[in-house]
């Protein structure tokens, strides 16, 4: 019986690990990822963006309206100080869902949080 | 100061603006963990079902070894108690430290030790330490060595009882205030939106040492401590599973087989097994918080009803709370009245005080598949505040400006522990379940634990659909 309990172990061992030691061999990937904010909103589309850890990431934030975003635990930031578009390049170097905020620069609500998240980036482990 | 934001003045802002419902469910801090994916979810409620399948078989096929337990005592005489004393100093340094930075330090959660050391450090870690390793709990309970010291020199003066009052615990209350308290401190952690705010923290310890203090004054400490000092209990419950046990009258520690201090002491009350229902269904909730289903819900119900629609959650959010504990206590007592058909000589009441310890295990694995990465990634906060608690710029350890590493635990390595605590918690549980009816119920035993191994079988189909969040995975399939 103890065997039957040991092998099942070893088979769920077995189906979770297709790639333990294939993620720490596998390449940097470039990629770019859109963020188009228009009136404060990203199109529903965009709302969960999608990168694998190691990946060199390029945001691309283009905004109609001035203000900051932010990815926090990636200590990221940039300033739109005008309509228009900027670069983030960074690497996702830690896998997880983190946060994207949005501070519009007027009309900036007490507190400036919606009920969603304003967009998340999610890096997934290699396969 | 540049115009760009400081992250942590960022943070701060995300912690103070976001409402319970949304993704805000611990205490604070962002939680970055990804749904454990569709296969993994399959594959451990496949074993879940298959492993409590056959500890029914082992059980159907021989009765458990009459052997005597396996235990190996540790001898350390003065040196635990010394331990113990310098624990307790070390706890008490602690305690002030929560209390002066709480109010002398930042104001922002995360530059602050007292949220982190209470929140995350304490309340997390020590249940990690606890349930795990062994419950060193009492020996850094600042309150414990306060009012240990306080009695001690008062004996010394001569005055013989010490200075606890010994009033008469209203027996008909039991263990119902630690029950009440564990629902109120959960609330503070994922409801209430500024239990993380420092100076919040150090009122909220202040009034906990007020009350504990005047207890322990009241009642005397042992009989406060067992009955309504929440922390005591919670972290003696989850030392019972531990394999290290502490002796310290004899200046022994115990190593046994984990589990094995859940099932060989005295029937509980029947407010215990409140409590550990308590353990299981707070911990759920707070993952049930986070999850899309649940906003989804949230916003479903104040759509509906939006007399309840208060902005921050309050009655959504304590409703919630009360009605998952109320829904797994139910669901507990029922399986329970199932059982006391099969063996009638047992009221409902009997068999859920009798099984109760045995759902532990399973309360510890929520822990560790909720929180483990949590407390690792937010628990680096800790390493640059010792160096600058009062946030004054001081660099005393020399890690003022260490930032924490959020690639620390791969998300894959957090997927496999939750998984594999969930499993694993399980079955020790059913295991448990099965030689506590051996036991009490001997030929009857295999019939009797059906009821509780079903029931188990839910709190885990459960607690892995929260892990998974397959409502998203389904509608929102990956690249």
């Amino acid at each position: 019986m103890l065997t039957i309990v040991i092998r099942s172990c070893a088979l769920l061992f077995l189906l979770c690990h297709p790639g333990w030691t294939a993620a720490h061999a596998a390449d940097a990937v470039r990629r770019t990822l859109e963020l188009t904010i228009a009136g404060n909103v990203v199109p529903e589309n965009q709302r969960v963006l999608r990168a694998a850890k190691g990946d060199v990431v390029t945001l691309r934030v283009s905004s109609d309206v001035p203000g900051e975003l932010h990815i926090h635990a990636y200590r990221q930031e940039v300033k739109l100080s005008a309509a228009g578009t900027v670069e983030l390049v960074f690497t996702a170097h830690a896998s997880g869902r983190y946060r994207i905020e949005w501070h519009a620069a007027v009309q900036r609500r007490q507190g400036g949080h919606h009920d969603h998240p304003f967009a998340l980036l999610e890096v997934r482990p290699r396969p | 100061m540049s115009n760009r934001c400081d992250p942590r003045v960022a943070w701060l802002i995300a912690v103070l603006c976001a409402t319970p419902a949304t993704v805000c469910a611990h205490a604070f801090g962002e939680r970055y963990d990804l749904p454990v994916p569709l296969g993994y979810f399959v594959v451990a409620a496949a074993l879940t079902v298959g492993l409590s399948l056959v500890v029914a078989a082992l059980f159907m096929r021989r009765l458990a070894s009459k052997a005597p337990a396996a235990e190996l005592t540790l001898r350390l005489g003065p040196l635990l108690s010394a331990t113990r004393v310098v624990l307790g100093l070390l706890s008490v340094v602690l305690l002030c430290l929560v209390v002066v930075a709480g109010f002398a330090g930042s104001r922002n959660p995360e530059a602050n030790p007292a949220p982190v050391l209470v929140w995350i450090v304490w309340w997390v870690g020590m249940s990690f330490v606890a349930g795990c390793l062994g419950n060193i709990w009492p020996a850094c309970d600042p309150w414990r060595a306060l009012f240990d010291a306080a009695d001690a020199i008062a004996r010394r003066l001569g005055c013989a009882n010490g200075i606890a009052l010994h009033l008469r615990y209203p027996s008909v209350l039991g263990a119902w205030p630690a029950v009440f308290l564990l629902l109120l401190f959960v609330w503070l952690e994922v409801i209430y939106p500024h239990s993380a705010l420092p100076a919040q923290v150090a009122w909220l310890t202040l009034a906990w040492s007020v009350l504990t203090l005047t207890g322990m004054l009241c009642f005397g400490r042992e009989i406060w401590q067992r009955h309504a000092d929440v922390f005591h209990v919670y972290f003696s419950m989850l030392g019972r599973f531990a394999p290290v046990a502490a002796a310290p009258a004899r200046g022994e520690l115990v190593l046994r087989m984990p589990g094995r201090g859940l099932i060989s002491a005295d029937r509980d009350s029947f407010a215990m097994a409140a409590f550990v229902i308590a353990m299981l269904a707070t911990v759920l909730f707070d993952g049930l918080l986070g999850t899309q289903g649940m906003i989804m819900a949230m916003h479903a119900a104040s759509g509906w009803f939006p007399v309840l629609a208060d902005g921050q959650g309050y009655v959504l959010g304590t409703a919630g709370l009360l009605g998952v504990w109320l829904v797994f206590f139910g669901a507990y007592l029922l399986a329970c009245m199932i059982t006391s058909r099969l063996v009638p000589a047992h009221t409902t009441r009997e068999l859920a005080c009798l099984f109760a310890p045995t759902l532990v295990p399973i309360a510890i694995a929520y822990n560790v598949a909720h929180y483990f990465s949590y407390l690792a990634v937010h628990g680096q906060l800790l390493i640059p505040l010792l160096s600058d608690p009062l946030a004054r710029g001081w660099d005393l350890l020399g890690t003022a400006r260490y930032y924490p590493d959020i690639g620390l635990i791969d998300a894959r390595t957090t997927w496999h522990l939750a998984i594999g605590a969930i499993v694993a918690g399980h079955v020790v549980s059913v295991w448990l379940a099965h030689r506590l009816a051996l036991r009490e119920f001997a030929a009857r035993a295999v019939r009797v634990s059906v009821p509780l191994t079903l029931l188990m079988v839910v709190y885990t189909a459960i607690s892995l659909l929260v892990l998974a969040e397959p409502l998203v995975q389904f509608t929102d399939a990956a690249p």
